[in-house]
């Protein structure tokens, strides 16, 4: 009796172990029944408090989106200031900006979409997948009603970023102020002087030689460097520009449209084996820091403050931080930006910018997105613009002499930032905002007022069929790797490049190619 | 001369001398390889304190950071003058208390049942929970889970999470069996009820596996990051872990667009703001294990039962 019984208590058990598996394996299905009753919660909470009849009840929305300030919806007198106008109740839900995809991506899958998701477009990992699955809101129809939201970002960054024609992210533009900073007080001292910041390649390459051996720091000795790197290349912005070529993260996921209009990788582009050649040089005559490939970003800031460096690369909107940074050890310390190097052929700037910098995507299950809409565009408008940035007039600001003043207690208090202002204008307002209204100020913008030249990067969006198996076949450190072997000198340029073209197509580099064009196709690029 | 002792013992004293030249490597080995493990091991934990007592311009010098040339504590004043900081502490300090009362009293309850080996259905239970070690739900439907409870945005969903590890009422319950019968046998003839038995009996016994577990249970709340995380919705509640996180990996020079106010004070202070932090969130834990030691030290059963 008991053999028999405990027999079938095993059996059972088996079959019940099988059965969870496949239920775990058909996760899927299982997790979008869950995720679909949880939205209709969610919906039915959003609309019993939006009901439109009522017109008298402020419709409560939530934005998701990573902050580093110590912001509170219930007491910033700025988001008091939109709820009344707006009436709306809105609701902040934040991570910490280093996990905020995590966050998001957990969000999302259970079916929690908050109403507005602020994220960063292309970037974040399965934006394209959410955006065709129906998850964000198709604005196509919507986002031309709204004149500030229009007349405030650029059409070709918007356009830019369509997935399938249709428009499911707002861009917040964001002119690409990326810069050089350099050691004006070291200009001073080797007897250079830079041209309202720009340059030919020959003049940068004077300069950092004049750092590196004609002791710009005075202090006798042989210890300073032309120009600071990171391991991660991003610092050679400029100098790609110089040769007429672009190239991001060089990942190998980036493309660019060549004469015959097929896309191919951007790091195959003419100009690129040149680039690297002249890097090469620099590096052989410690122009750069011989450590470039061992330093990360965090380490780059510690070293160039403390003085190893007279030229590194650096923010428009961020230089009086930095200058500050640098007196802390520096006291003489002071920074000027270059904006242009003008390469041999004559090509100067950047091949391509991305043009903003994090968006606002709409859930598709929002109650009110109309409303939504309206929101996005009060944060561009005239009246918002100017309280986003500056505050409530009283509490954060006051007026002096016809120019507002902050008053910086209130701003420290509330978590806004000295130049930015409020954080929301992180949202839909050009970067160019945040530098201060001074001379100086308005000298660098000027300088760099040329960026909005530059064209959008526009090659098709999404995910491609066999990205996720390329990505772990070599890692996407591959391109970087074999550039920095040919930079330090370990491999020749001319080979080692070749052989990197050839290495990549073969570790699917091809497949790939073969599937971008097939998606510009599909997507009609 | 040598005196009786010595003459009387002389000869072995010279033996020993020389058993002693042969075998004088071992404790040398041992000692050195033990002081370079020593050194490895707390030269961090030196060089995060050294810097955080570090003025800028010292730390800019560059160097051995072991101990600090000049002290200030600029960057200690600027955290505990900090709102968020105090914010995050607090969070972190009532759900490492409360997190860690929740989880000895279950714990415990629990493993005195589970010691009773006689119970009935002992089996299914055991293998229930120790089940649970091996598999579980996975990250969405938990947090459905606590979302549906209405609990995002409370301590109670952090608390919960790292309410009950099964692994920690395994090692009570182990200890718990070696507690004799004939203890509990003989105040149960006395008149004792079972949460007497529980309470007065087993318990101060026990102090000292107690003290482990809610050592164990202090640090794996107060190191919770990404249930905080997930759950805290509001920035208020975040734990300092999080905060932590935050100060010590966000590039200020690609968050782009202006410096906030607290970025520039954080620039002036550097590095040594973030080692602070570190000290801050490391050291209440570290300071717990003292007041603790007592407790495994002593719990000997002293001659309780006479067998």
């Amino acid at each position: 009796m008991v053999r028999s019984s405990r027999k079938a208590i095993s059996v059972f058990l088996a079959l019940s172990i099988v059965f969870m598996l496949l239920m775990a394996g058909c996760g899927q299905n299982a997790k979008t029944d869950t995720a679909t009753s949880a939205q209709t919660q969610v919906a039915q909470t959003a609309s019993t408090s939006a009901e439109p009849a009522k017109a008298e009840e402020p419709y409560s929305f939530s934005i998701f989106r990573s902050t580093w300030t110590d912001l509170n919806a219930e007491t910033d007198p700025v988001i008091q200031a939109i709820n009344k106008k707006l009436n709306v109740k809105i609701n902040i839900l934040t991570s910490p900006y280093e996990t905020w995809e995590d966050k998001i991506n957990l969000l999302i899958s259970s079916g929690d979409v908050p109403d507005i998701v602020v994220h960063t477009g292309p970037g974040t990992g399965n934006y394209s997948q959410w955006a065709q699955d129906g998850i964000f809101l198709d604005l196509t129809d919507l986002y031309p009603k709204y004149t500030n939201l229009t007349s405030n970002i650029p059409q070709k960054t918007v356009d830019s970023l369509k997935i399938n024609n249709k428009i499911f992210f707002v861009p917040c533009p964001y002119l690409v102020d990326a810069v050089y900073n350099v050691r004006a007080d070291w200009l001073k001292k080797v007897g250079i002087t830079i041209n309202n910041g720009e340059v030919t390649l020959d003049e940068f390459y004077n300069i950092l030689k004049a750092f590196t051996l004609n002791d710009p720091d005075g202090d006798g000795k042989n210890n300073t460097y032309g120009m600071l790197g990171e391991d991660t290349l991003t610092f050679l912005e400029f100098v790609r520009g110089a040769f007429g070529v672009d190239g991001f993260t060089d990942n190998g996921l980036y493309w660019y449209k060549d004469t015959d209009g097929q896309y191919k990788a951007t790091f195959t582009q003419p100009g690129w084996k040149d680039m690297i050649k002249w890097v090469n040089k620099i590096y052989k005559e410690k122009l750069l820091d011989p450590e470039w490939m061992l330093t990360k970003s965090q380490a780059i800031e510690d070293k160039f403050n403390a003085g190893k460096a007279g030229v590194t690369a650096g923010y428009a909107s961020t230089i009086i931080s930095n200058e500050n940074s640098l007196k802390a050890g520096n006291p003489n310390g002071e920074l000027e930006i270059i904006t242009k190097i003008t390469g041999p052929g004559k090509q100067t700037g950047f091949g391509r910018a991305q043009q903003f910098w994090m968006g606002s995507s709409i859930s598709a299950k929002a109650a009110n997105p109309q409303k939504l809409l309206e929101f996005l565009d009060y944060c561009v408008s005239p009246e918002g613009k100017e309280m986003l940035k500056y505050g409530i007039e009283g509490v954060t600001y006051q007026k002096k002499d016809g120019k507002n003043e902050i008053i910086a207690d209130a701003y420290k208090k509330y978590g806004y930032e000295q130049n930015a202002g409020h954080y929301f204008t992180m949202m839909l307002v050009p970067a160019q905002f945040n530098l201060p209204d001074t001379d100086r100020g308005n000298k660098y913008k000027q300088m760099i007022s040329w960026y909005s030249d530059i064209p959008a990067y526009d090659a098709p969006l999404g995910e491609l069929p066999s990205q996720k198996s390329y990505i772990t076949a070599q890692g996407t450190n591959m391109i970087t790797k074999a550039v920095t072997e040919m930079i330090i000198g370990k491999v020749d340029v001319d080979t080692g490049y070749d052989k990197l073209v050839q290495n990549w197509m073969s570790a699917g580099g091809e497949q790939l190619t073969k599937e971008v064009n097939e998606l510009a196709v599909k997507q009609g690029k | 001369m040598l005196n009786s002792f010595e003459m009387g013992y002389g000869s072995m004293t010279l033996n020993q001398n020389v058993k002693h030249f042969r075998f004088k490597w071992f404790p040398i080995f041992n000692y050195s390889i033990l002081a370079i493990l020593g050194i490895i091991t707390l030269y961090p934990f030196l060089s995060v304190l050294t810097v955080s007592l570090l003025p800028m311009k010292e730390y800019i010098k560059g160097g051995l950071f072991i101990f600090p040339r000049k002290i200030t504590f600029d960057a200690y004043a600027y955290i505990f003058n900090d709102n968020s900081m105090l914010m995050a502490f607090k969070s972190s300090v009532i759900v490492t208390v409360l997190g860690t009362f929740l989880s000895i009293a279950l714990t415990t309850m629990l493993a005195y049942v589970m010691s009773k080996t006689t119970l009935k259905g002992y089996k299914f239970f055991i293998n229930y929970f120790i089940f649970t070690m091996y598999f579980s739900g996975g990250i969405i439907p938990y947090y459905l889970l606590i979302r549906n409870l209405g609990l995002i945005d409370h301590y109670w969903a952090v608390i919960l999470t790292g309410a009950a590890s099964t692994y920690y009422m395994l090692i009570m319950r182990s200890y718990f069996m070696t507690i004799p019968e004939s203890l509990e046998e003989a105040a149960t003839i006395d008149g004792a009820s079972e949460i007497y038995l529980l309470f007065k009996i087993v318990l101060p016994l026990s102090l000292p596996v107690m003290a482990a577990v809610a050592l164990f249970y202090a640090v794996d709340q107060w190191n919770q990051f990404f249930w905080p995380m997930i759950f805290f919705n509001n920035r208020k509640l975040w734990t300092i872990q999080i905060i932590l996180k935050e100060m010590l990996f966000e590039s200020s020079r690609f968050m782009a667009n202006g410096a906030a106010t607290k970025e520039q004070m954080a620039g002036k202070l550097g590095p040594s703001l973030k080692m602070a932090t570190i000290v801050v969130a490391v050291l209440p834990i570290a300071m717990v294990y003292p007041f603790l030691q007592k407790y495994f030290v002593k719990g000997i059963m002293l001659g309780s039962v006479k067998a």
